[in-house]
């Protein structure tokens, strides 16, 4: 008989008219994953958020270990050997890692009226030591990490407390192929010690793979709960929608397709310490892969490409007349899109309202005389997009900081493509976004591929990108290692074997 | 790992110290130039003397508005506070008789209860702290108003001067007060528990509240260290230069506007100087600026402020050289 | 929580109440460079007869009389004030009132929170409050005709007080605008040439100038008169100092003496620049002298003490009471008028020095009490252009003084 760790029961929150969850009843053993499925909006991360103190119920409890649980905060929670990597909690970029890791829990640490840094320094260190985390730089702003890197900090700051109760919320959507193998490991380590996970992530088939059992949500409420190697994929994806969903949401032919036309070309793109010349031309209708291990520096390239690294070198041209592209506003002028793999931090206006995010790409096109901007035709291009892209929300007026992550998402891509682009660079573009958003997206894409435009997708999903592009560009240790062809070469093996 | 497309801490310090002895040789390079051009005014003892006193006032309340403005309370009504502050500080002396203790808990107390009430309408009443600060700047002024008024000696007179206790504005005294309050804001704000729940508060609220961290006592908390701080400098400027003079209609702004500067120079440093170190950097920039410029014959009120805001500018250029903000 | 919401709400309630207190409060104060006034005076034709606009506003206007002959009606005037703070706004603000109450009448002040282009906005507010009068401070020349006319068309007689149009259209506009009760203001050139004399006469040779901001209408004429007289004597000016603020004089001026150790002297256009420049000259442990118009009690008691300030000069602003006076006249149906009919325009009160030994005296006279009685005040009413000249004409320390033995 398993031992019970927590013990949700009867469980609803509301944020308005809103019912994030509803009479959830669930219970989480000892030594075991349990994972949450279910759609953006679901109501995955409100019952994490719960659980860990970040929000408070509406009714219901939560009993972990047999007694009533309760946390008002997070470092209520912490308190009761619960900790938590989620979508909400991101980093402190004015602080340093160490200190991240530690804000809030000082106490132990104080100095006379000082805190002992070397102290905090020592003890970081011995948490990544204990678990096998990769070693991150501790000593330097937060906010100059990558996001993969943030993630594990905020893994290791997590387990600077040693709980024994962890929730991930889409930790592993923001990690590498190599670096996922890494929390894998740590999660088999973590719950061996009779310790309890509850996951939310998007990535079925890792839930299917990591998770002991599996607890279906939709509309807030648990529609099935039973062990992971009970569900077969499909069934999965049919209790998270509610309806069947087509096998395969990818391309189903197995050919390069694309025209002749050159759109893109890099010559020689060198950022010192990033990426060593990568050469590629990207065509017209053409969907290019670009993928790697995590220090491969494939996101690197789209910057690059964009114009923001510093110390770029090489050659970038952009459409038959072969203008150069130096910086972001020449990726506009010739008719081009990048979009950043951090859309929160890069991509979106988050206080502002979808409208203005939908229109902002667009308002040069929009404006008239003495630059002004018809407020008529920017709601109809708003309007236009927000329908086009089927972007859940209250109206234009919603503001997108209040989205979930897949309609973000959705608001982020739609501005772009509603545009008449000739090409396109995509970083991740279906992180953090649930099956239902996945699947429109890659349609959109294919559509858009249809019409000639010409995409980079760079991804660290090996399915995705074997499953949406015509060429995959394998980079390994900052450089190209292997251009891979639709016709012949898409197999993870293969892939694999060129990436490690 | 991705450790290679972030440098390293190491590699960062080594930037960043290279950078901080650019700056810094910049600044007495230019000292050393307007030395020659002033035929060695610049160097000479009694000038030094004078910079290094008139460092003093804006370095303090430049120190004491981090504090504050780091929780991201951008708190105007500052100078009207310490006009009032200074003020009951020098009636406590020149009309109560009360001396040094009258001075320092007069003006702490009153800055620090000016201080907390701006802090309290907007943190409780959720209004933009800029609209609060301007709102209580001019109920503070008024008040200043009516407080020197009140004590006014002879018809009209809308001053106090502070004739006793100014001790605290002799040269030495004063550098050493702004050297000692400087040194303890820099451990506060770097080396305490306090300091880095105040900068994770101004990184990030939510984050910084879902660690444990309570938001409004260090709000708090940084208003009272913030406005010890000021106090002190008002104290010393009071005791330097004699008086504050109320004024109305916002005229307060005006009287910390070289601390503003050196807050705005301490933010564009701030890749490369540490918060505080900034301020000190910015304190010396902006007191020299003007004793230079004197000495060169530049017109104040003019061609002065042209200066300074060129190298305000110039600090947030020199500081975003070769930075793209790209975020990943 | 709601403990915490209600004492905020409070504190807000304090805040607001003591904001609207201090509102309503009467302004006397502001900040800016101090305007000087003294005895000397023109005259010109005799008295006028001619009646006075009748008073037609008045929330408290009774005019007992009528509003013709010389009678005396009860009155709200009002005056504004740049801010409050200086010495010098707030002695010819209070020299204003005392005249306005002396005559029996209620005072509107209100303040232009330093804001010179507010003082357009100001004006219609009193006007639109129902003053019968105005005394008008206005420092900008460009501003004359839109505040003439406001009141022009308002029907609302005004004195212009301390500051006078430099324009001489406007003054010749004024000459026969019905509403114009007349003007009165120091002689700033004078003030600036009397105090190089001073220095020539004690053999200095070299000065800086402590003032306010650039282009301020009292101060420049100050300036310039200064420079003239200094320089034709052989004088050198090191440097003029511009202080945006008063707490800042003795900071810039400490600069100016560290370029310029050796100096004579330091010439503030206004007593807050004198003094400023006391405390910059001390902390720098110099010889250096000051010289300075402005006769406030802070600058008078540095003169006793024997420190740097070795000279101030200054009328005491009485351009106010003698504004005052013709408003208070007109308002009375007795528009004081010379014998072209043109209302008073007097722009050359001469200042007058205040030595050491005679700081006593004066600061009872001036200072601890009114040098103008009420009875004296009150006395003026009625009065015909030739009397009013003879006032003006004989007003002096000497004159105060031996008045009020």
């Amino acid at each position: 008989m398993a031992e019970e760790m927590l013990r949700i029961e009867g469980v609803s929150k509301s944020f308005g008219p809103t019912k994030a969850n509803r009479d959830v009843n669930l219970i989480l053993n000892k030594g075991t994953v349990l994972g949450l499925a279910g759609e953006n909006g679901s109501g995955k991360s409100t019952l994490a958020s719960m659980v860990c103190g970040m929000l408070k119920k509406d009714s219901g409890k939560f009993y972990k270990n047999g007694q009533v649980y309760n946390p008002f905060s997070p470092a209520d929670a912490a308190k009761h050997g619960v900790a938590m990597v989620v979508q909400e909690l991101g980093v402190i970029g004015n602080l340093s890692g160490v200190v991240n890791m530690f804000l809030g829990k000082m106490d132990k640490y104080k100095k006379g009226p000082l805190v002992d840094l070397a102290a905090m320094n020592r003890d970081a260190e011995s948490v990544f030591e204990k678990w096998g985390l990769p070693k991150v730089p501790l000593d330097v702003a937060a906010g100059t990490l990558s996001i993969e890197q943030r993630k594990i900090m905020e893994l290791a700051r997590a387990l600077i407390t040693d709980p024994d109760f962890l929730v991930l919320d889409e930790i592993s959507q923001a990690l590498s192929q190599d670096n996922r193998e890494v929390l894998y490991a740590f999660i088999k380590k973590f719950i061996s010690l009779g310790r309890t996970i509850l996951m939310v992530t998007h990535d079925l088939e890792e839930m299917v793979e990591i998770c002991d059992e599996i607890a279906v949500l939709r509309d807030g409420v648990i529609v099935e709960s039973k062990a992971a190697e009970k569900y077969s994929m499909n069934e999965l994806k049919r209790l998270m929608i509610g309806r069947e969903v087509s096998g395969d949401y990818y391309r189903d032919d197995w050919e390069e397709s694309y025209q002749k036309e050159v759109i893109l070309s890099v010559k020689n793109l060198n950022v010192p310490g990033k990426c060593e010349n990568i050469s590629f031309d990207l065509h017209k209708g053409e969907i290019l892969a670009i993928c790697g291990l995590s220090d491969a520096g494939i996101h690197e390239v789209g910057s690059a490409i964009f114009g923001l690294e510093e110390g770029r070198r090489g050659k970038v041209t952009a459409g038959s007349g072969h203008k150069e592209i130096q910086k972001p506003g020449d990726i506009i002028k010739t008719r081009g899109a990048y979009l950043s793999k951090d859309r929160d931090a890069n991509g979106l206006m988050l206080d502002a309202s979808i409208g203005d995010n939908l229109i902002l790409p667009s308002a040069r096109d929009l404006s008239g005389k003495g630059a002004f901007l018809s407020p008529v035709k920017a709601r109809k291009l708003a309007q236009r997009a927000s329908e086009a892209f089927e972007i859940k929300s209250t109206g234009l007026r919603h503001i997108v900081r209040r989205l979930s992550g897949g309609n973000k998402q959705k608001v982020n891509l739609s501005r772009w493509l509603i545009k008449d682009l000739d090409y396109i660079i995509l970083d991740c573009p279906t992180r953090g976004v649930d099956i239902g958003v996945k699947a429109y997206i890659y349609s959109v894409l294919k559509k858009a591929k249809a019409d000639g435009l010409g995409i980079i997708m760079i991804s660290d999903e090996l399915p995705e990108a074997m499953g949406m592009s015509d060429r995959i560009l394998v980079m390994k240790n900052h450089q190209f290692a292997a251009m891979l062809s639709r016709n012949t070469d898409f197999t993870e093996d293969k892939i694999m074997e060129v990436m490690l | 790992m991705a450790a290679k497309a972030v440098k390293t801490g190491a590699d960062q310090k080594k930037i960043r110290l290279r950078n901080q002895i650019i700056v810094i040789g910049i600044i007495v390079a230019i000292y050393v130039i307007a030395n020659f051009l002033t035929g060695g005014k610049v160097f000479r003892p009694n000038n030094i003397r004078t910079i290094l006193t008139q460092v003093t006032y804006p370095l303090m309340v430049g120190l004491g508005l981090m504090f504050i403005f780091t929780t991201g309370m951008i708190d105007l009504s500052v100078g009207a506070q310490v006009i009032l502050a200074a003020n009951v500080g020098a009636i406590a002396v020149q009309i109560y008789g009360l001396g040094y203790p009258g001075l320092i808990i007069g003006t702490v107390v009153t800055l620090v209860i000016t201080e907390l009430l701006c802090t309290s309408c907007s943190l409780f009443l959720k209004i933009p702290s800029w609209v609060a600060g301007l709102g209580c700047a001019l109920v503070f002024e008024a008040l200043g108003m009516i407080l020197v008024g009140a004590y006014s000696e002879t018809l009209g007179t809308s001053i106090v001067y502070l004739e006793k206790c100014d001790g605290f504005g002799s040269f030495l005294v004063i550098f050493i007060i702004a050297v000692v309050v400087a040194v303890i804001a820099y451990f506060i704000f770097n080396r305490t528990q306090f300091g880095y729940n105040l900068r994770a508060i101004g990184g990030g609220g939510e984050v910084a509240e879902a660690m444990g961290i309570n938001r409004k006592k260090t709000i708090i908390m940084a208003a009272i260290i913030g406005a010890v701080i000021i106090a002190i400098g008002g104290i010393t400027q009071l005791s330097y230069t004699g008086r504050f003079t109320p004024t109305s209609g916002m005229g307060s702004l005006s009287g910390i506007f070289k601390s503003l500067a050196v807050v705005l120079i301490s933010g564009s440093f701030s890749r490369i100087f540490n918060d505080v170190i900034g301020c000190v950097v910015g304190a010396f920039i902006v007191a020299g600026l003007f004793n230079v410029l004197t000495l060169l014959g530049v017109p104040s009120g003019t061609g002065q402020d042209i200066c300074l805001g060129v190298v305000v500018m110039l600090c947030g250029i020199l500081s975003a050289l070769h930075y793209k903000g790209v975020q990943k | 929580m709601k403990l915490k919401k209600l004492l905020a709400l409070g504190t807000a309630a304090v805040l607001m109440a003591s904001s609207l207190a201090a509102c309503g409060a009467d302004t006397s104060g502001g900040s800016g460079s101090d305007s000087q006034d003294t005895a000397s005076a023109q005259s010109s034709g005799a008295a006028s007869t001619d009646g006075a606009v009748q008073n037609e506003t008045g929330a408290a206007g009774d005019s007992e009389d009528g509003g013709s002959g010389s009678g005396t009606g009860t009155f709200k005037i009002g005056y504004n004030i740049l801010a409050q703070g200086s010495y010098a706004l707030d002695t010819l603000a209070h020299n204003q009132e005392f005249v306005i109450e002396a005559f029996g009448s209620e005072v509107q002040a209100i303040s232009d929170d330093g804001q010179v282009d507010k003082i357009v906005q100001d004006v219609e507010n009193m006007i639109a409050s129902g003053c019968d009068g105005l005394i008008i401070w206005l420092p900008a020349d460009n501003l004359y005709q839109t505040v003439i006319d406001i009141c022009t068309n308002a029907q609302v007689p005004f004195v212009f007080s301390d500051k006078l149009p430099m324009d001489e259209s406007i003054k010749e506009q004024l000459m026969t605008n019905e509403y114009f009760a007349g003007a009165v203001g120091p002689a700033n050139a004078e003030y600036g040439s009397l105090i190089a004399q001073y220095a020539l006469d004690q053999g200095y040779t070299d000065c800086i100038i402590s003032t306010g901001t650039q282009g301020d209408p009292t101060d420049t004429p100050r300036i310039e008169a200064f420079r003239e007289t200094f320089e034709a004597g052989g004088g050198t000016i090191e440097q003029v100092v511009y202080s945006d603020n008063q707490d800042n004089i003795p900071i810039y001026v400490e600069n100016a003496l560290i370029a310029y150790p050796d100096v004579d002297f330091v010439y503030g256009t206004g007593s807050d620049y004198g003094i400023g420049a006391c405390t910059a000259i001390e902390n720098q442990g110099l010889d250096a002298k000051v010289l300075t118009s402005g006769l406030d009690s802070g600058a008078l008691e540095r003169l006793a003490a024997g420190g740097p300030l070795e000279f101030v000069n200054g009328d005491f602003w009485v351009s106010g009471t003698l504004s005052t006076v013709l408003l208070m006249n007109y308002l009375n149906g007795n528009p004081i008028k010379d014998g072209d009919g043109n209302p008073v325009w007097i722009d050359n009160i001469m200042p007058f020095e205040v030595s050491a030994d005679q700081y006593a005296d004066f600061q009872a006279t001036f200072v601890d009490g009114d040098f103008y009685s009420a009875d004296e005040i009150r006395a003026m009413n009625g009065i015909t252009y030739d009397e009013f000249m003879n006032i003006v004409n004989s007003y002096s320390l000497e004159e105060r003084l031996a008045a009020h033995q």
